[in-house]
Parts: C-alpha cells; structure tokens; sequence
C-alpha cells in the first residue's frame, strides 16, 4: 500500500487554547484508520484541518507527496476530500437532491439544470442500494437517512478520501453496522476511510489502523490488530479507568410522575404524545432513543422551557403542569441540557453572571429592594472556580473565551451547588472529557444514594445500560418499549429505536 | 385612474429597495441600512445630475453612494458579525447628519436645494396607445427598470445555481461553506445587487419627478421597504402584496386629500396600514406555531 | 488587561479616533483642528450661564439615552422613543391648556405622571405585540414613530391649533404647570430634579439590581436566561415600558420645563442622538451620562462652530456615529473567540 496522507508538525491554537499540538500523521490509501481520543483531544480539529475548513497555524500537508495547502473546503473537494461532520451539513429546507449536489451544480446556461442533477442523484443512490427518496425535503428524513444523504454528498464528487466525524454517534447499533458495511465497500474500490469515534468497540471493530489522540498531541499509531480493547482504553485516558459499578439503592416514591404528556413541536405539531412515566428516588431512568423523536421537546417541557399542551405532571407530590422554570427550580429540579454551550450558557457573559444564574433569587444573593449582594456573587464565584479547577484568568472573563472542558464545568459548577431532589441531564458525555465523565457518572450516582431521581436521556446505547435501573425507549414521540435494566437486551433495545417492536 | 398612476408612482420608490432586501434576505441578512443608503444615493444624485447636468451621471453618483454605505454595512455584518441593528442604526443616522452637512457645504444651503441645472430622470413615451395610454404612458424610466428588475429577480430566484446558492447561505451557511462555496461572497454579493437597486430609487426619489434634494427626504421609505421585507419573510408573492398595498393605500390618502379631510391624517394611513398587516400577521403566525 | 476595563479602553479609542477624524474635516473647512475643538469648549463652558444652557441641552440627550440603553440592554429594541416623547409632550402640553386652576404642586405631579403614562403606553403597544405575538418591535417603533409624528402635527394643525400665531404649536400651558427656570439666563430648570431621580432609579435597576442582571443575560442569550428561571417576556415587556416611559419624560420636561407649549419640532431627533450614545458605551447608563454632557458640550460648542468658523454643527453627529462604528468594530474583534465557541457549538 502507499502513503496518501502525510501530516507533519501540525499545529492550532484558538486563542490561548491549543487544539492541535505538533502532530504528526501518516495515512495509507485504502486503508480504514480510526483516530480515536476524548472529546478535546483535538482529532475533530485535526479533521477540519485536513477538510480546509481551519488553516494550519504551522506545520505541512502532503496528499500523494505532493504538498499541499488548503485554505477553503474547495481546495479539499478538488483534491477528492470528503467529510461527513459530527452535526449534518445538509439545509432541512432543501430536497435530497439539492443537498447532494450543493456547490457542484449540473447547469444549463446560468439555469440549474434540475432534471440532469435528479437524474445523476438517482443513478448513486441506486448504485450504492440506499434506499431514499431524491424529492423528499432532508428535514423530513430520519437522521439515519440524512448521514445517507451526506455519503451521497462524497460519493457525487467523486471524493476518495473519506473522512467521518463521529458518524455513529447518531445511530442505533443495526444502523451502525450498515454504516461498517458500506466502509468496507469502500475499501474495496480502494477508497481510504477515516472513522473518529470515541468508542472502543466500534474502532476495535472496523479498523486496519488506530492512531490515538490526547490533549491535542497524536500519541501513537497502531496496527488494530496488536491492540486489546483495555490497552487502548487506558492509552486513551492516560491512566486506569475505573468502570462504574452499579449500586443497590432503596427505591422509594414517585419523585416524577408524568400522564398523558402531550408536547408540540416547533411547528406546532404533537412531537410527544400522551407519554406516562415515572422516576422514582433512588432510581435512575434512562430514555433511549434515535435524536429527533421528541427527546428534546420532552426535556424542554420538564424543565418548564416549553408549554405542555396536554396531560399531566406531577413534580415532588405537587402539579407542575403549569409552573415555571423558577418554580420547578426551587423545587429542587435540576436540568443539564444537552446543548450546554448554547442553552447552558451565554458565551459573552462573564464566568461569574455564568455561575449565578438561577440562584438569583435565593436569599443568599438577593437583599432588600431586589439589590443583588455583590461580595456573596463574587464570593461564590471564586468558590466554584476554586472547587472546580475552571481554569481562566479571572472571574470576569467572558466564558466563550475558555476552553470546552472548562465551559463543561462552569455549568457543572452551578447547576449541582443547589439542592437537588431531581437529575434531568441529556446526553451526558456529550463534549465532555473522560473525567468530566468519571466526574458526572459520579454525581449521577451519588444522586441515586442520596435517594435522588435521575431521568437521564442518551442517544448513547452503551451510556444508558451502564447507568439506568429502568430503560425506556422513545419512538416517535412515545414509549415504545420498556424494560428493567436485568431484563435488557442491547438488540432489543436497538430494535425498539428503529421503531421495531418484538 | 389617478389613484393607479399615483400607486405605481409610490411603489417605484419603494419597491426597488423591497427587491433588494429580499435578496440579502435570502442570503440570511436584513438590511437595516436602506433609508441611510436611500438618503445619501438621494443626495448624491442630485449632485451627479448637478454638476454634469446628466442624469445618468445622476445615477451613477446615487449607486455609488449606495455601494459604499451598503459595503460598509456588508463589511460589519458579514465580516465582523456584528449586530445588524447597532451598525444599521449608525448608518442611517449617518446619512442623515452627513446628508445636511454636505447640503450646507457643497451648495450653501439648509434643508432644501433645487437649481434648474439638475436633470430629470426621462419620462417613457410610448406614442398613442388608445385606451391604454393611461395605463402604461408617461412613466418614468425607473418605473420600467423596476418591472424589469422584479422578472429578473423572480428567475434568478427560482431557477439559477446563484438562487440556489442565496438560499443555501440564508438558511446554513456552514454548509454552504463545507460545500466549498464561500457564504461570505454570496452575501457581499447579495448586499452589492441591493445596492444597486437602492442607489437606483434613491435617484428616483430625487431627480425622478423632482429636481430637489430635502433634508431627510426618504421619510421613511427604506424603513417601509424593510417592514415588507420582514412581513413577506421570504415569500415572493406576500412581500410584493404588503408591498402594492402600501402603495395603494400611499395614493388613496392622497386622494382623499382633495375631498377634505386633514393632509396629516392621510399620512397616516400606509403606516397604519403597515401596522395592521404587522399585527394580523403576528397573530397569525403565533397561533399555528408554538411561541 | 483586566477584563472589565476592556470596554472603557475600546470606547476612549474610538472617541479618540473619530475625534481626530472629525479635526481632519475641519481642515476641510479651513480651520484647524485645535482651534476648532478650543471653540466648541469655550462655546459650551466658557461661562457659568453656558454651562447651565449645556446641562439643559444634556437633559433630553441623557433621558432618551437612558431609555434607548435600558431596552437594547434587555434585548429589545425600541426604537420608537421619538413617537413616545412626541406623543408625551403632546399629551401633557392638551393638558396643560385644558386645565386651569389647579394647584401647582398637584399640577406638575400630574403633568409629569401623564408624560410618564403616555410614554410607557406607546412603548407598550409593540412590547405586548413582541413579546405576545413575536411582531418585530424595530419595525413596529418605527411606524409608530410616524403615527405619532403625524397625529401631533394634525392636532396642532387642528384642535389644539394655537390661537396666537400660525406656528405649529399649542397654546402656552397653565403657568401653575411650570418648571421654574434656576437661573432667567438660561433654559435650566427645576425640572433637573426630576430628571435626576429618574437617572438614579435606572442607574439602581441596571447596574444594582436582580432585575438588571437578568436583562442584561438575556439580552446575551435569551435561551440560557429562560433555563435558568428568568422570565424573559415578562422583563422584555418591562424594559420596553419603562424605556418608554424615560423617553416620555424627556418630552414632558420640554413641554413643561424649556418650551411651556408642544411645538411641531420639539425634538430635533434627540431619541437618535441617545440611541447613538446609548450604542456607544454598550448600554451602560454611567457611560450615557458621561457620553451625554460630553455630547452636550460638543453640541453647544458646535452652534458656535458653525456661527464662528463657518463649520456645520452635524459635525458634532458624524463625530458620536463614527465612534459608534468604531466601537461597534472594536467589540466585534474582542468577542471573536467567544462567539467563534457560540457559533460552532
């Protein structure tokens, strides 16, 4: 085999925050190389790197020995680079067709020419036996669908160099087979795939080679083979990892009981319909289910951010149906969003007015006349700073200048230093290194000794069987399946997210 | 038939800037910047005319005043990201103060300037058409450039690549971006065309049935054409309906103006109209979706 | 640098900047830039009478300032407040002539808390419609500025037509409503108190405040302040309010204090000049206080400019809004990085 891909000292930094340190890289055509590290060890910077979309701070590019310089995703596209991005690129509005030929468009004069592109779109899809329909608008599709759409993107410009960015993330197991499946295709007409995931399993799995990043340096690269899933694991993090150990609790009353939920969408159609369940204290509940099926309007109900149209919930032995964030709040909810730069924080505000939000209103901070107690915000400020190793400059600084570990904190920090009687926390891991991790599965835990509840939602199958005492899956916007976490079979469980029930 | 000549004459103001924000908004930008930009290519025309005792010198003056409020518009919205209304507010209030210093250090005058040097934006006559010649006779050029430009607008929406790519850049423009085309262009590009179109109504306004500059003499207009823009969100046919209804409703004021009733009360109509149509479609929009 | 002085340091900047533009287009006039700026000084603090015509030039400038910076900090953005002083002055001025025969104490209370009601119910008008129905409040404020404008120039032009001269204006209001001017030479009066009162409540609800940090969270991320409890809505609708109010005072005390008619041009667009300023210094209202005197000594000073040295005083203007964009630029480059974070998520 030949080198295609040569990486040598690459660097970024992003302000003061080094993305990619001095790596260096060599990747084989037709091989299958996963990079593989936490999140933040820099490999989707890497990527984007390689796909043009940052430019190099130092360090050299070589594509078949020839160096290269890529300042735009163009540069990448007309050397037959393609990636498919952890979040889609593909625009919701537009038809499959359109998605798949944006920016290389067929044309006739200065017209698009709509009949020659449906035509060239349909001749792939069948060629690669995906069944989609051209014409359908892509925000209608499944998200299995839509990574369908985004292959088909690379497939049309020809690309032979295929980058994927956590492509499975989104998937349910059955859904990340076919996507190995179509790896190996690839292989075979001597296209190079390059697969990041943070799963051992999968990278175990599917690959020739293993490169393994952390904190931004490339450690080492690796034959698949010569490696155990442990040595890898504890390459990865730099250490043991300790595995949670699941723990016996007392399981008391309904700390969260919902009937009959019924949540409409942003288009004002029901995208949660009549959902009834319950968490318990000193249970963990984990929600399971392919993105989209209603697990965000759900969260966002609970957590009193968006109307429940119809049903009921009852929160702590009282009706909540109707209340607001701040009374479901002081009621000892506390919620950790699965956005949570963008919903958890305000990137431009300072880390302290980061830190006190929503306990504006205890008595702590709050005098007389509304006055807000400087001295007690900035003392608890420092506090959390303090406890938490949020690593800044000072309180001040804004919080969209730290690095993504450290923003993780700042919402860690202020959501677990209330009282809590009710964990809602959606994609745990998501974005959060491995003792951010430790760290989180850590107060989920302690949560569920303390005789907490926990609902936690995931797309992650493997999250949710390692932590639920109960797994519910969400179809479409209902409970299509249930079971105990003795009684869970993984492929079931896949089943049930594809909507299949046995 | 008065009350049609008079309609066509108000939209030939204003719907030049409603096809120009439509295109940034395509791109993902409202342009908040038009009554500034309307003002100064107002101005501007009027000295191009002026000084060259041409028209068309006249136009070219306005476009290019238009281009470069529209460019630094484009530089701090695209470029920099910065917030749309803090820079779109500065521009306008710009072109307001900038426009009378200008009137008092070229010409030596306040608030107003005529001079019969200044040339007209030419009338179309078409010959005798019959019964039609009050339909489509004896408007000004701009009238028939604006027709012209709305066809224009309508195919390089709906069938171009470049449409496609406005569309892109308005509703993802990382994608676009991953797509290799850069979004960045596409919407200096859009901002460009509009400030065409607005350069051109600035001149209308000016040097179309006038041969005057006042101060602050857009009243409004570019704001009217933004309303539209944010009430059509889009949509071809809802933006260029709000946009006929002005007119009209422009021209029925005055109207009633003959028959007595207060010249300030008819004034007040289009932006009660505007009000209106603001309010019915808010209320509409909430109760289909979730607020 | 400290993090918090890095607003002040790209403000100074700017100024510093667009002042030294502004001098470059003085030479355009054939003054020099020294003597240029020496002379606005001179024409705006030269004596004691100048100094008290420059804080009765500021007082309109800062209220409307203040009314512009507590609605844009909130997020919302009322640009209406020209229509809500117009339609204010107005409505105190038809009271003014209307009544007669009340006490003074009761009548000033009462004309100043008819300005304050006026204001903040125009302001309400596209809050409600904002926060109820999402219908853009630019836009809305702008068309009500309109309606405003018009419906005053009607009425002046019609029921409260004075009946001393053609000018567009009413007649002259109840003595007993008066401001009492503290000094005859200039247009300064009592009025100054109840400006500063409202300045120290919104000094205390901006910057003391609960109220105040929430605003100012939502404004930076509307989503992030309704997880963590804030009701967004709710504090919108009252920011619009009391900036309409601010903006309605600023009217009453030039009906009642400087002008005792409402006249046609009562407003030489001071909303705009306080959105300006308001903009300026990022909607810190300690920052639109010093922007507003030192905009009102430019101003003052720019009258004598333009008598003097033959310079136009929207000099003055182009000088604020040319800091603005500055700052505006400044800004943008100091928050790259985290809205870079904001934007790739």
């Amino acid at each position: 085999m030949s080198e295609i891909i040569r990486l040598e000292s690459i660097t970024k930094k992003f302000g003061k925050v080094i993305a990619v340190n001095n790596v260096n890289l060599s990747i084989e055509n037709g091989e299958i190389h996963s990079i593989i590290g936490e999140n933040g060890a820099g490999k989707t910077t890497l990527m984007r790197l390689l796909y043009g979309m940052y430019k190099l701070d130092s360090g050299s590019m070589f594509l078949r020995n020839e160096s290269v310089r890529f300042s735009s995703p163009k540069d990448a596209i007309e050397n037959k680079i393609g990636m498919v991005h952890q979040n889609f690129m593909l625009i919701d509005d537009f038809t499959v067709y359109e998605n798949v030929v944006l920016g290389l468009e067929p044309r006739k004069f200065l017209s698009f020419d709509r009949t020659l592109a449906r035509e060239k779109v349909r001749k792939l899809a069948e060629e690669y036996e995906m069944e989609v329909d051209i014409d359908w608008l892509v925000g209608k599709i499944s998200v299995g669908l839509q990574q369908k759409v985004e292959i088909l993107k690379l497939l049309y410009r020809n690309s032979n160099i295929l980058i994927f960015d956590e492509p499975t993330a989104v998937l349910t197991p059955q859904e990340s087979d076919a996507l190995f499946q179509i790896f190996q295709k690839f292989k075979d007409s001597e296209k190079t795939v390059i697969f990041i995931s943070h799963k051992l399993k999968e990278v175990k799995k599917v690959s020739d080679r293993v490169s393994i990043m952390r904190n931004g340096n490339l450690l080492k690269t690796f034959i698949n083979k010569n490696l155990s899933e442990e040595q890898l694991a504890e390459m990865i993090a730099g250490r043991k990892i300790s595995k949670t150990i699941p723990i016996r609790t007392k399981i008391g009353k309904a700390i969260l009981k919902t009937e009959n939920l019924t949540i409409l969408g942003n288009k004002r159609i029901p995208k949660v319909k009549k959902m009834s369940f319950e968490v318990k204290s000193g249970e963990i509940v984990g929600i399971a289910g392919v993105v989209g099926n209603g697990q965000s309007e759900l969260e966002e109900a609970i957590s009193g951010m968006r109307k429940i149209s119809s049903g009921k919930m009852i929160f702590n032995g009282k009706d909540a149906t109707r209340m607001s964030v701040r009374e479901r709040r002081e009621l000892g909810m506390v919620y950790i969003p699965e956005d949570r730069i963008r919903t958890g924080l305000a990137p431009l505000a300072s880390i302290r007015d980061n830190l006190v939000m929503g306990h504006q209103n205890e008595k702590f901070f709050l005098g007389s006349l509304e006055f807000i107690k400087r001295s007690s915000v900035r003392a608890f400020a420092e506090e959390s700073v303090k406890s938490y190793e949020i690593v800044c400059k000072s309180i001040e600084e804004q919080v969209g200048t730290l690095s993504g570990g450290n923003m993780q904190k700042v919402v860690i920090a202020r959501e677990f230093s209330q009282n809590v009687s009710f964990l809602m926390i959606s994609q745990p891991t998501r974005g959060v290194d491995v003792r951010g991790i430790e760290f989180i599965h850590k107060k989920i835990l302690d949560m569920k000794k303390s005789g907490g509840a926990v609902l936690l939602i995931s797309a992650d199958l493997d999250e949710i069987l390692a932590l639920s005492d109960r797994i519910l899956v969400m179809y479409e916007g209902q409970i299509i399946y249930s079971t105990s976490i003795q009684d869970a079979v993984s492929k079931k469980i896949g089943l049930a997210m594809l909507g299949i029930r046995s | 038939m008065y009350i049609y000549r008079s309609t066509i004459v108000t939209l030939a103001m204003i719907m030049l800037p409603v096809l120009g924000g439509m295109w940034t908004l395509q791109a993902g930008i409202l342009n908040i910047s038009q009554e500034g930009a309307m003002l100064m290519a107002a101005f501007f025309a009027v000295l191009g005319s002026y000084l060259f005792s041409s028209f068309w010198m006249g136009l070219l003056f306005a476009i290019l005043a238009s281009l470069v409020v529209n460019l630094i518009y484009a530089f701090f919205c695209v470029t920099l990201r910065a917030n749309i209304w803090v820079i779109g507010m500065a521009l306008n209030i710009l072109a307001s103060s900038l426009t009378i210093l200008l009137l008092k250090s070229i010409f030596g005058v306040k608030g107003s300037f005529t001079s019969e040097k200044i040339q007209q934006i030419p009338i179309v006559h078409l010959g005798n058409l019959g019964p039609l010649n009050g339909i489509f006779n004896d408007f000004s050029l701009i009238v028939w450039i604006t027709v012209a430009l709305i066809l224009f607008f309508k195919y390089m929406d709906s069938r171009t690549v470049f449409g496609l790519h406005l569309k892109a850049a308005g509703k993802n423009w990382k994608t676009l971006d991953t797509a290799g085309i850069s979004s960045s262009k596409i919407k200096y590009e859009s901002i460009l065309i509009n400030a065409v179109l607005v350069g051109i109504s600035g001149a209308y306004l000016s040097i179309g049935y006038l041969k005057l500059f006042n101060k602050d003499m857009s009243a409004g207009r570019g704001w009217i054409a933004v309303a539209a823009v944010i009430f059509g969100n889009g949509n071809f046919a809802w933006t260029l309906i709000v946009t006929i209804t002005f007119g009209f409703v422009d021209a029925l004021g005055i109207s009633l103006q003959s028959s007595g009733l207060n010249s300030n009360l008819t004034l007040m109509f289009p932006y009660l109209a505007i009000i209106i149509a603001l309010i019915y479609q808010g209320v509409k929009s909430t109760s289909k979706n979730e607020d | 640098m400290k993090e918090r002085y890095k607003g002040t340091f790209i403000i100074m900047v700017s100024f510093f900047l667009s002042l030294i533009v502004g001098g470059f287009l003085m030479m355009f006039y054939h003054v020099s830039p020294i003597d240029g700026y020496k002379e606005i000084l001179e024409g705006a603090l030269g004596n004691k009478y100048l100094v008290y015509s420059t804080l009765s030039r500021m007082i309109p400038i800062l209220l409307t300032g203040l009314s512009i910076a507590i609605s844009f900090n909130a997020g919302i953005w009322n640009i209406g407040a020209e229509g809500q002083l117009y339609l204010a002055a107005f409505g105190v001025a038809a009271l003014g002539v209307t009544f007669h025969g009340i006490p003074s104490v009761l009548y000033l209370v009462l004309g100043v808390t008819t300005g304050l009601a006026i204001g903040g119910l125009w302001a309400w008008i596209p809050g409600y419609l904002r926060v109820k129905y999402n219908v853009n409040e630019v836009v809305m404020t702008i068309m009500l500025n309109s309606v405003a404008v018009y419906f005053t120039l009607y009425m002046t032009n019609g029921p409260f037509r004075t009946s001393q001269g053609a000018l567009g204006a009413t007649d002259v209001i109840d003595k007993s409503m008066w401001f009492n001017h503290i000094n005859p030479l200039s247009n300064l009066n009592t009025g100054v108190y109840v400006a500063i009162v409202a300045v120290a409540v919104v000094v205390y609800l901006m910057l003391f405040s609960k109220r105040g940090y929430e605003w100012k969270v939502s404004r930076l991320n509307p989503r992030f302040a309704l997880y963590g409890g804030v009701n967004v809505k709710g504090n919108m609708l009252l920011a619009m309010i009391i900036s309409g109010m601010l903006a309605g005072l600023a009217g009453t005390l030039l009906v009642m204090g400087d002008y005792h008619r409402f006249l046609n041009g009562i407003s030489p667009g001071y909303s705009w000049t306080g959105m300006i300023l308001a903009m300026m210094v990022n909607y810190d209202p300690i920052g639109v206080i010093i922007t507003s005197f030192v905009y009102a000594v430019m101003a003052s000073g720019g009258l004598r400019l333009e008598l003097e040295l033959n310079v136009p005083q929207e000099l003055v203007q182009i000088i604020f809004v040319l800091s603005v964009v500055f700052v505006t630029a400044g800004y943008a480059v100091a928050n790259r990085v985290a809205n870079r974070i904001q934007e790739e998520g």
